[in-house]
């Protein structure tokens, strides 16, 4: 029994050991991290090995332990403050006692940040393409309650309203119309054609950190419609627990109130890896009547807007974000607003819902020279509209057709796509991209017979190449090839088009950047681009003239646009001591060939609406001169001015109405109407200490020409405006209760000189696009903001 | 015997009130440093903010409130801090530092920040340096520290 007891035993231990020997024997690696300089400890330092991407961190005293399976290793240590380092072991100095590892201190850039130029992130000085940037502060100085005000701060940048019944508005970059823009958030296209009509305004402040304005087709990365410049609306991730609610109210020229109701928080873990921040805001606006014949020329307004960021950064190398949007927003614009809109002369009326949702995954290597970008975002709009009315007539064929003008738009935009970029050396890296746009919008209006059903798809890849091959110069070039499907039926009453093409293009640009030493550069820069036939947001908006509607449609044989643009730009940047200077004087050249022109055909369809058409029109030249000079010599005041001085032309004069009948002349103009040929802005700001903030803030446009369509054939006069001077005033006060608690006060007045249209068109009959320069009378303002911010 | 359970007991009041944890930190003076580091020497904690560094924020309302960091600060270093803007001379190890680029630049950083954290130009914040009994440096950092890492770093120096 105890022999095979002791066998027995002797067996066992025997299967034991043996397992030992069979288990890989495995290495430890102990190492301690120190400066280089000074020999003192580093904590929490990151070790990863890069065969298997397994990570540790040392402790709190420099020290850490972990075991390996093999040699050779190559490990990479990183900790923030100092330069990182690749570990190499092998056979050679592989020990088993502690390995000291030194680490050289880092030297960090503070400079603002810009992503927008290159599509990637880089510092604003160094960017070889130019970039405005209008931050959250500048935005809060000029008393900007959305994005569309805000814009108007920026050289080359016009804001503009244009239309009294609906307030839409559009944003022109050296002097080019609204849809050669580009809008994004956060790199992305959200704004499709029908957002485009009124998404401006929609835009809360409070959610934008940055704007940053690339202007002059330098941009091919983001698609070929920003011909003339793209805006890239950037919110960025919240740090601290944050909360703030405010609420403003105004009052336009003593008649008409304007309230506001804005509410953020963020949350944000204690080891800063995840955080969400919440904000909405709720605007009414009652109606403004300038010239007292009963009908608008400032809409009534109602709108209420709600949304979250959320973020995930489940390690140092990767972010998962979330973002989702929802906005509600009511217009209403005409005569006696009261009433129900048939019972009306004129009555535009819009009730829009929009969902916004989006995602996106950023990831890094762990060599930190490779990134992956991948995101998807989708924005649904509903859109209910009125447009029409009695027209000032009184007949049962009116009433019929008044009761007959409502509407309802659908449109759906998807947005997917996937970045890559790699940097080969600290001089050159390469960006490759592919996105799939899908934008399916369907507009009905079944008392008119007007139906948009359109869809739009692209599948786009874009590829740049950043080099700096000599001390001095960087270049830039890049690439994007569409590939463009449009499907479309346009229709009004017996009118009928469709569009049925595909189209590719390749859209190069090249930009180049010399700096003649660290405080001056210049940066030229060239890029073609393309807008595929299709509907684009002013069609999708009905004007109403002479108690009739007024709507577009697109030509038959409407053939693509293309352009090229050429920039050239000096910019100094100077400190001295505390003063700092920023000189800019930049060039630019647009060439249109085949550009979408509006003009009316006299065409009048049986209910009596006029018809305008999209046609191609001859090219076209838009070219000046942008100077910006900004000026702080010492950070309680602050300077900032910019000035446009722009020609644009047609190579042939332009038909913008071409009678039926040969009772009336044509209408033709050489140049751009609604484009002053001198345009600029000026702010001024005194922060005398943390608490107080005084600014003045002003626009100035030029005389242009503008369009006014006087009869019921659609005749157009044209008038030329007289220069504006739109000055505003604010002051805001901070008074901390305690370090959790803050309140704000701030007041003013916007357009002191009430430098505003004077010969607004009167009545039912009146062509309701005749408006033009600063969107708003005198209007005074008071509002306080409370919370922890 | 009754007179020593009194007194045991109310001594055992008086250490188990110390033994409670303070509310906030005790940051002393760098004046008085010198005196108090003779009489009762204990390592350092010196911290370095600004009125713009958002992470300092976020240490100051997070990890400066956790009880247990609280404690350490208070009962096992002697804490300290400043702005890196100060205009104020300060005194430390018998050697005065002052801030030099006062109106020479936007952000002037103040010298004794240059000497703790070894830099000279761009120095990122939150700056923690830990010195020894002897004014000798024996931890540096530059990053934001949640709460249990501030722990760690206490606990171990």
């Amino acid at each position: 029994m105890k022999h095979s007891f002791i066998v027995v035993l002797t067996f066992w231990c025997g299967i034991i050991f043996s397992q030992n020997d069979d288990k890989y024997e495995e290495l430890t690696v102990k190492l301690q991290f120190k400066e280089s300089t000074d020999n003192i400890v580093i904590p929490f330092v990151n070790a990863t090995l890069l065969e298997n991407q397994k990570s540790f961190v040392s402790n709190a005293e420099g020290f850490l332990e972990f075991e390996i399976e093999t040699l050779p290793q190559d490990i990479k240590i990183s900790v923030y403050g100092y330069q990182t380092k690749i570990l190499k072991l092998d056979q050679n100095n592989f020990t088993d006692d502690i390995i000291e590892v030194k680490l050289d201190k880092d030297i960090l850039g503070l400079e603002e940040v810009v992503i927008t130029g290159t599509r990637n992130e880089l510092s604003k000085r160094s960017s070889p393409v130019l970039v405005n940037t209008i931050n959250s502060r500048a935005l809060e100085s000029t008393q900007s309650n959305t994005l569309a005000e805000g814009l108007n701060f920026s050289p080359g940048v016009r804001v503009e309203t244009n239309c009294q019944n609906c307030g839409f508005t559009q944003v022109r970059l050296n002097g080019l119309q609204g849809s050669y823009t580009q809008i994004l958030v956060n790199s992305r296209p959200i704004f499709t054609s029908l957002l485009g009509v009124y998404g401006l305004e929609q835009i809360p402040v409070n959610s934008i950190q940055n704007i940053e304005i690339v202007r002059g087709g330098g941009s091919a990365l983001y698609g070929s419609n920003a011909i003339a410049g793209t805006v890239n609306v950037i919110t960025k991730d919240p740090v601290l627990n944050t909360w703030d609610i405010s609420s403003t109210v105004g009052i336009i020229d003593s008649e008409a109130l304007n309230t506001r109701l804005d509410f953020n928080s963020s949350v944000v873990s204690d080891d800063l890896k995840s955080g969400v921040r919440f904000y909405g805001n709720y605007r009414k606006r009652e109606s403004y009547d300038a010239n007292n014949d009963g009908f608008t020329e400032l809409v009534e307004l109602e709108s209420n807007s709600i949304g979250a960021n959320a973020y995930l950064k489940p390690n140092d190398l990767s972010r998962l974000s979330v973002n989702l949007n929802s906005i509600h927003e009511y217009r209403r614009g005409g005569d006696r607003l009261e009433l129900a809109p048939q019972f009306t002369d004129i009555t535009e009326e819009l009730d829009h819902s929009t969902f916004i949702g989006g995602i996106n995954y950023d990831l890094n290597s762990i060599d930190q020279t490779k990134t992956l970008d991948a995101y998807a975002s989708v924005s649904r709009t509903n859109r209910d509209s009125y447009y029409g009315g009695l027209g000032g007539k009184r007949t049962p064929q009116d009433s019929i057709s008044a009761n007959n003008a409502f509407g309802n738009t659908k449109d759906l935009a998807l947005n997917i796509g996937l970045k890559l970029t790699k940097s080969f050396s600290q001089d050159a890296d390469l960006t490759l991209g592919a996105e799939y746009n899908l934008n399916d919008t369907r507009d009905d209006i079944e008392g008119y017979n007007r139906i948009i059903d359109q869809q739009v798809s692209n599948i786009a890849i874009y590829t740049q190449y950043k080099l700096r091959f000599a001390e001095k110069f960087t270049s830039l070039i890049g690439a994007r090839f569409d590939y463009i499907d449009v499907n479309g039926l346009y229709q009004v009453e017996e009118v009928s088009r469709t569009a049925d093409l595909d189209q590719t293009a390749i859209s190069p640009r090249l930009s180049l950047a010399y700096d003649l030493n660290d405080n001056q550069k210049i940066r030229a820069g060239y890029a073609r681009g393309f807008r595929a036939p299709q509907a684009f947001n002013e069609d999708l908006h009905i004007s109403s003239v002479g108690g009739e509607q007024l709507f577009v449609i697109l030509s038959e044989d409407l053939e693509t646009e293309y352009s090229d643009a050429l920039t050239l730009s000096y910019n100094l940047n100077l400190n001295k001591n505390l003063a700092q200077y920023d000189v800019l004087v930049e060039g630019f050249y647009t060439s249109l060939q085949d550009p979408f022109i509006q003009v009316s055909t006299g065409a009048v369809l049986p209910n009596c609406s006029i018809l305008e058409e999209v046609r191609n029109g001859s090219g076209a030249e838009v070219f000046g001169v942008n100077l910006e000079f900004n000026y702080s010599p010492d950070p309680k005041f602050l300077f900032q001015s910019g000035l446009t001085f722009q020609q644009t032309a047609y190579n042939e004069p332009q038909v913008l109405f071409e009678p039926d009948n040969s009772d009336l002349d044509k209408v033709v103009v050489n140049s751009f109407v609604r484009n002053p040929d001198v345009y600029g802005f000026f702010n001024f700001s005194f922060m005398p200490n943390k608490h107080w903030q005084i600014d003045a803030s002003t626009t100035y446009t030029g005389s242009m020409i503008v369009p006014r369509v006087i009869n019921e054939d659609g005749f157009i006069e044209l008038n030329q405006s007289q220069d504006f001077v739109d000055l505003n005033l604010r002051a805001s006060v901070d008074f901390e209760v305690n370090e959790s608690f803050k309140i704000n006060l701030f007041g003013g007045v916007k357009n002191l000189f009430n430098s505003y249209q004077d010969d607004f068109d009167v009545g039912p009959t009146r062509d309701s696009d005749y408006i033009y320069g600063p969107a708003m009378p005198r209007r005074l303002f008071l509002g306080v903001k409370f919370g922890q911010f | 015997m009754k007179k020593i359970i009194t007194y045991c007991f109310i001594l055992f009041c008086v250490f188990s009130f110390k033994a409670q944890s303070d509310k906030s930190i005790h940051w002393q003076s760098f004046n008085k440093l010198a005196s108090i580091q003779k009489h009762n020497p204990r390592p350092i904690f010196i911290y370095i903010y600004a009125d713009w560094c958002v992470y300092c924020k976020k240490m100051e309302r997070v990890s400066f409130k956790n009880k247990v960091n609280i404690d350490l600060l208070n009962n096992k270093y002697y804490s300290l801090k400043f702005n890196l803007e100060t205009e104020d001379t300060i005194i430390f190890n018998g050697i005065t530092y002052k801030n030099q680029e006062f109106t020479k630049h936007r952000q002037p950083k103040h010298n004794l920040a240059k000497f703790l954290s070894g830099k000279q130009n761009q120095i990122s914040l939150p700056t923690i340096v830990i010195l020894d009994k002897n004014y000798n440096a024996t931890r540096r950092l530059h990053t934001y520290l949640s709460p249990k890492q501030l722990n760690l770093l206490l606990e171990a120096s």
